[in-house]
């Protein structure tokens, strides 16, 4: 009779929707221009997470030879030992030719699937493309809809056989993620091109690493495992629907798509215990004073029971002073987190073209790094001090590897929240 | 009870005058949080948008300048249609003016379903139907409606009454403001004029003259009109007819 009842004894929802304008406020006499920020966690009680079609495609090229691959192997081993019996499994090797290692198959005699990967030896180039191509191929043998479909492409060199250009092999990437499938990108040592490794993750809907020691292989893989097994909002999609008056200027991060007063994102795939933050640029039109809807808010994904859903409003008002008491932190924090990464973005795009000294550069970035300490980005801030570490050792390509992640990261608004 | 009947009543807003279904919370179409006091709202000139709405109800700003219609790279672009050119049309906006201009396309594009030919602008009007191939649109633009000039007099030919707006009428069987198609009308036959003094008509020297109330009318010559004279011309029967009420006090101080 009274459902009401029925729901105030579900626990807690698993997952959340929060949306803020920049200010509580609008003068109603004037355009107003401030960002939305959409923000959505994975909060909740544990849950059945979906099997894994996982396909790790690793290169072999001679470059890989001793301590690189014998690691390689063991984090290749070590991530077996992670799988459940109902995740799927499959390896796939490059280097001048691609080797199914392993066609995909059930993670049920792990001893086996170790020998297999025990047997993988160097050959010579590197055929990056090939390899995503075939990689891709396995997971698509399975019904991917019942599946976390994921790519871990492991790489430590250029492209130097077969499709070399970047444009196209990022597309590839492209067209996986439309297929329903993630690459995340894992770059080991300094030969790598770490533009090509974060535009595939970029377009790939994945993660990026960049791995400096072949001791960390392992470290790398477990960390992309946790974040891979621990996925709770596959393919989240964010919808803002505006009112007529308002205008949508910008999307920071990620691309969007505009449909007339819908504005739709494709935001990554979402872990238990952390959240996404998105901001969006709007321009409202002077309004009759009062309380408005300026947009309603909403997500959709296949692991959603529920809609989420949030309405925006700003109360229009004729009082200057109602403007600056009704600035939201939150919103100006993260906006402030997003000029942090375009921060680091021009201190980077200056060590490139050595536009800057060394010391200038750690200057710039010893400031970020205290500022996303201070902004709780922890994680953010100890790659930030990595990278003046290498820059302090006089390796840049380094600190130039690192950085470009930190960028990434950011700019998809992923955090983990403390505990 | 009386609350739930009250409730199923469609809600309008107070700001834009939208009508929310029921138990809405914000208004629909502005935002506008229902049930709230609303703010009095000093009146701006909204300059209203120059649209193209196609059937299914999208709706197409047209900017100042050109407009390419067409189904590839367009401004207004119509990927979709095959019946579509590449290049297929321009929609020209100058101010409160709008043209379109056929671009040579295949399927052709036509105004109100007439066919335009290709590179000729033509005008467009507010509510006229546009098609571009197989897509139709409606144009939205007050600020262009078709300007309804006041008629100055009245000519009824035939039961149709036929609008004097210029100062100078002229008509004939080759060219005038009225081409009558009778072969015993000449080329350039007479002309009306409408002055501040009242109206006249001259005959301009046609062949077989202009009768006003049955008498010849000396040609060269302008002759006073009266509301509800007959101008025949050529066995053709005209009957003129000045606008309305003013007149009615002239006609009494005639009669007394």
């Amino acid at each position: 009779m009274e459902e009401t009842r029925v729901i105030s004894t579900v626990p807690e929802k698993p997952f959340s929707l929060e949306a803020y304008f920049g200010n509580r406020y609008a003068l109603y006499s004037v355009p107003t221009r401030d960002f939305l920020l959409v923000r959505l966690r994975a909060t909740g009680s544990p849950q059945i997470r979906a099997p894994l079609n996982l396909c790790l495609v690793i290169d072999r090229s001679g470059s890989m030879e001793g301590e690189p691959l014998e690691y390689t192997k063991k984090a290749c081993a070590y991530v077996v030992d992670l799988l459940e019996p109902d995740d799927i499994l499959s390896i796939v090797t490059f280097a001048e030719d691609v080797q199914v290692v392993m066609p995909p198959r059930k993670v049920v005699n792990k001893e086996l699937i170790k020998a297999h990967i025990m047997r993988i030896e160097v050959g010579d180039t590197t055929n990056l493309y090939d390899g995503l191509l075939v990689g891709g191929n396995q997971l698509k043998s399975i019904p991917l809809s019942n599946y976390t479909n994921r790519i871990l492409l492991f790489t430590d060199g250029e492209p130097t056989t077969g499709i070399r250009d970047y444009p196209t092999i990022t597309q590839l990437a492209g067209e996986l993620r439309e297929a329903g499938i993630k690459v995340t990108a894992l770059g080991f040592g300094l030969e790598y091109n770490e533009e090509l490794l974060v535009g595939i993750a970029k377009r790939g809907g994945g993660n990026y690493y960049y791995i400096s020691r072949p001791e960390l292989i392992q470290e790398v893989f477990r960390k992309e495992m946790e974040s891979l097994l621990t996925v709770a909002l596959r393919n989240p999609k964010v919808k803002v629907h505006l009112s007529r008056w308002v205008k949508a200027r910008d999307v920071l991060g990620y691309p969007a798509e505009y449909k007339g007063r819908d504005v739709e994102v494709q935001l990554v795939d979402l872990e238990k215990g952390a959240s996404i933050s998105l901001l969006m640029e709007l321009e409202l039109e002077p309004r009759p004073k009062g309380i408005y809807r300026i947009a309603k808010v909403s997500v959709e994904s296949d692991d959603l029971k529920e809609k989420l859903e949030e309405d925006v409003v700003v109360e229009f008002v004729e009082d200057v002073a109602l403007i600056q008491q009704g600035v939201n932190e939150m919103v100006k924090k993260e906006w402030e987190t997003k000029q942090a990464a375009r921060s680091i973005e021009k201190t980077l795009m200056a060590m490139k073209t050595q536009a800057i000294s060394t010391a200038a550069a750690v200057a710039e970035l010893e400031r970020t790094k205290v500022f996303l300490a201070n902004q709780g980005r922890l994680e953010e801030a100890k790659e930030v001090e990595q990278a003046i570490e290498s820059l302090k050792k006089g390796t840049s390509l380094e600190a130039e590897k690192t950085l470009v992640g930190t960028i990434y990261k950011m700019d998809l608004g992923k955090k983990k929240e403390e505990k | 009870m009386s609350e739930e009947t009250v409730a199923l009543q469609p809600i309008e807003c107070p700001i834009c005058h939208f009508q929310n279904p029921p138990g809405e919370k914000f208004c629909q179409d502005c935002g506008f949080l229902l049930g709230s006091e609303a703010g009095e709202w000093e009146e701006k000139e909204e300059k209203p948008q120059p649209l193209l709405i196609s059937s299914d109800g999208k709706e197409y700003t047209l900017k100042e300048g050109e407009n390419l219609v067409g189904r590839e790279s367009a401004d207004i672009l119509l990927f979709y249609d095959k019946s579509v050119s590449r290049k297929h049309a321009l929609i020209i906006l100058e101010g409160d003016k709008c043209y379109v201009q056929d671009l040579g396309s295949t399927n052709g594009t036509f105004i109100n379903g007439v066919r335009l030919s290709p590179g000729v602008k033509t005008q467009i009007y507010d509510g006229d139907s546009i098609s571009f191939g197989d897509s139709t649109f409606r144009f939205s633009y007050p600020l262009s409606r078709k300007e309804e000039i006041p008629a100055k007099a009245i000519l009824i030919l035939e039961g149709k009454e036929i609008p004097i707006t210029k100062e100078e009428f002229l008509i004939g069987r080759r060219e005038g403001d009225l081409i009558v198609p009778n072969p015993y009308v000449s080329g350039r036959h007479c002309k009306i004029y409408i002055e501040e003094g009242g109206a006249f008509i001259e005959d301009l020297g046609s062949t077989n003259g202009t009768f006003l109330n049955g008498k010849e009318i000396e040609r060269g010559v302008k002759t006073a009109l009266e509301d509800g004279a007959i101008i025949e011309i050529g066995g053709t029967k005209l009957v003129f007819r000045l606008p309305g009420e003013d007149r009615g006090e002239d006609r009494e101080a005639e009669g007394g």
